[in-house]
């Protein structure tokens, strides 16, 4: 349970420091003004629609959130030479990497906490069910957890938390974009690129309110994927 | 306790480190001495398993360290150079997170915590962020961190690098403490420093172990090959009658008080019982006989046989 210790280090680091701070409000002031102009705005609309474009912009900002978030993890400890204290600790690879996964999105929580009062206008005023609510929301921590394993995995390649961003932002753009590649190739590649695009199938059922296993199965598999590469990446710094 | 066999490290081609062997017992404080780029942190990183080793072995108890890393890293405590702190904790909570990754539980650590702060001298510290602390205290937050978990090996990597006079003295004093029933191995290049805090000397020299042993064995290696002798005048008679002396391999003059002259002699070999009386002999009033001060470079000139 060791994981618990770093993720708790590192939390703590976070509520500490102004930045993390700064983040969640700058982006629950982006995610209130894109909710007034894009979901609210353009006259009467129907409560479902209305909570689609709240989760559409929520979602972006939630990127955004686990993005910058994860971006220090590991590459900080490289940078300030204190991933001495975890690589002369007997504590596995992987645990660390966990650890520093749950950190970033115990921020992401937050952030997501704090958007809370946009749906629940929708809710007092209109007509949705706690149940679609809550979809978007476990969509909104899904795709959070998916764009941070891939910060952590960038984080965890360099020393420079700048480029650890330029990298996550690039593989996360790229996993976006696949839909388009979609759109323009044929045949087999054009599934492949379908299904693997990080936001465009998987994301859009959850901001309806449609809860899939496929889609949660899909956000689980990728995270998965990039922590245990990242677990990969500091075990070869573990033992050089 | 720990025995090093042969251990050696290539950087790519670069032997960084070649067949060092040594052996460290409990309650011993081993000095390992050596310039910049003798292989002193290399060898320390690997003892606290940072880093692997290229060949050789490193027994802990008797049991190879390879084979359980993990139960080596919790019986090891690594102050590197620069002290690895998260500078935004405070030195008591970042001392508990420590001790708690190296194995133990949160009331074990806390319950340690007390012992750690008085050998380390940071009692009335334990609340202070350590962002906001001096160098020294920092040091020191490095010490109790390689000893919060009670290990019974501490490795520390130049710990008076950088630290004012006082605090040189304050952390010999905290190293001796830390002797108590475990063994500690540290690291420097001022020789002066090192000799007054250790029980034995590794000296290493590119790579490899030049010698070792106590301070005063190594000295006398060394001192057997040059004096510092003080004759009454007649300097240039006896610059001419040092050039005539088969055993007297190098001389320098020494600034001296008027009347007299200083010689600082390297001789081959100890031949001070012959060379000695030999000075009388020749009619040239000996008035003293010195041991050389040495610097490291000079230590290392004579360990090594000249060959730097």
């Amino acid at each position: 349970m060791k994981f618990l210790l770093v993720a708790r280090r590192d939390l703590a680091a976070y509520l500490s420091s102004i930045q993390g701070y700064l983040i969640i409000a700058l982006l629950v002031f982006l995610a209130g003004a894109a909710y007034n102009v894009f979901a609210l705005g353009g006259g009467a609309r129907y409560s479902a629609d209305v909570l689609r474009d709240f989760f559409m912009g929520a979602g972006i900002a939630t990127g955004f959130a686990a993005w910058l978030m994860s971006m220090r993890s590991l590459a900080e400890e490289k940078q300030t030479r204190t991933e001495l204290v975890l690589l002369t600790s007997p504590i596995a690879a992987w645990e660390v990497v966990v650890g520093k996964w749950l950190a970033v999105m115990g921020m992401v929580s937050l952030f997501i906490v704090c958007t809370l009062h946009m749906p629940l206008m929708i809710f007092i005023h209109g007509k949705v069910s706690v149940a679609q609510v809550a979809v978007g929301y476990l969509g909104l921590w899904l795709y959070g957890g998916t764009v941070a394993a891939i910060g952590v995995f960038a984080s965890s390649l360099v020393r420079s938390q700048v480029l650890a961003a330029v990298i996550s932002g690039a593989l996360v753009v790229f996993m976006v974009l696949l839909w388009l590649v979609a759109q323009i190739a044929d045949g087999g590649f054009a599934d492949i690129a379908s299904y693997a695009a990080i936001w465009d199938k998987h994301f859009q059922p959850f901001q309806k309110g449609l809860l899939g296993v496929n889609h949660i199965f899909y956000y689980v598999s990728v995270t998965g994927l990039f922590l245990l590469l990242a677990t990969r990446s500091h075990e070869r710094r573990s033992w050089q | 306790m720990i025995q090093v066999t042969n251990l050696t490290r290539y950087y790519g081609d670069f032997p960084a480190l070649r067949d060092v062997s040594f052996e460290v017992q409990e309650g011993q404080i081993v000095g390992l001495l050596g310039l910049n780029g003798a292989g002193k942190s290399t060898t320390l990183q690997m003892l606290a398993g940072v880093l692997s080793p290229s060949a050789g072995q490193v027994t802990f108890d008797g049991v190879d360290v390879t084979d359980n890393a993990d139960d080596l890293k919790s019986r090891i405590g690594f102050l590197p150079e620069e002290p690895p702190l998260y500078r935004d904790m405070t030195v008591s909570s970042f001392l508990v997170h420590c001790a708690q990754l190296k194995g133990m539980s949160a009331s074990e650590a806390k319950g340690r915590l007390p012992e750690v702060l008085r050998i380390t001298g940071l009692q009335d510290r334990a609340n202070q962020l350590i962002g906001t602390l001096s160098h020294g205290f920092k040091k020191r937050v490095g010490i109790s961190m390689a000893v919060i978990h009670n290990p019974r090996l501490v490795l520390l990597d130049e710990p008076i690098s950088g630290l004012d006079p006082r605090q040189i003295k304050d952390m010999r004093k905290v190293i001796r403490r830390l002797a108590d029933g475990r063994a500690v191995i540290v690291s420097s290049h001022i020789l002066s420093e090192i000799s007054k805090t250790c029980d034995r000397l590794v000296v290493l020299h590119e790579g490899k172990v030049v010698a070792s042993g106590g301070q005063e064995e190594l000295m006398a290696r060394i001192d057997q090959e040059r004096l510092v002798v003080t004759i009454r005048g007649q300097a240039e008679a006896f610059v001419d009658w040092l050039d005539e002396q088969g055993e007297v391999s190098n001389f320098t003059q020494r600034d001296a008080p008027e009347g007299l002259a200083r010689f600082d002699v390297s001789l081959s070999g100890d031949v001070r019982e012959s060379f000695l009386p030999a000075i009388a002999a020749a009619g040239f009033g000996l008035r003293l006989v010195e041991e050389p001060d040495y610097d490291l470079e000079e230590v290392f000139l004579g360990l090594t046989g000249g060959k730097e």
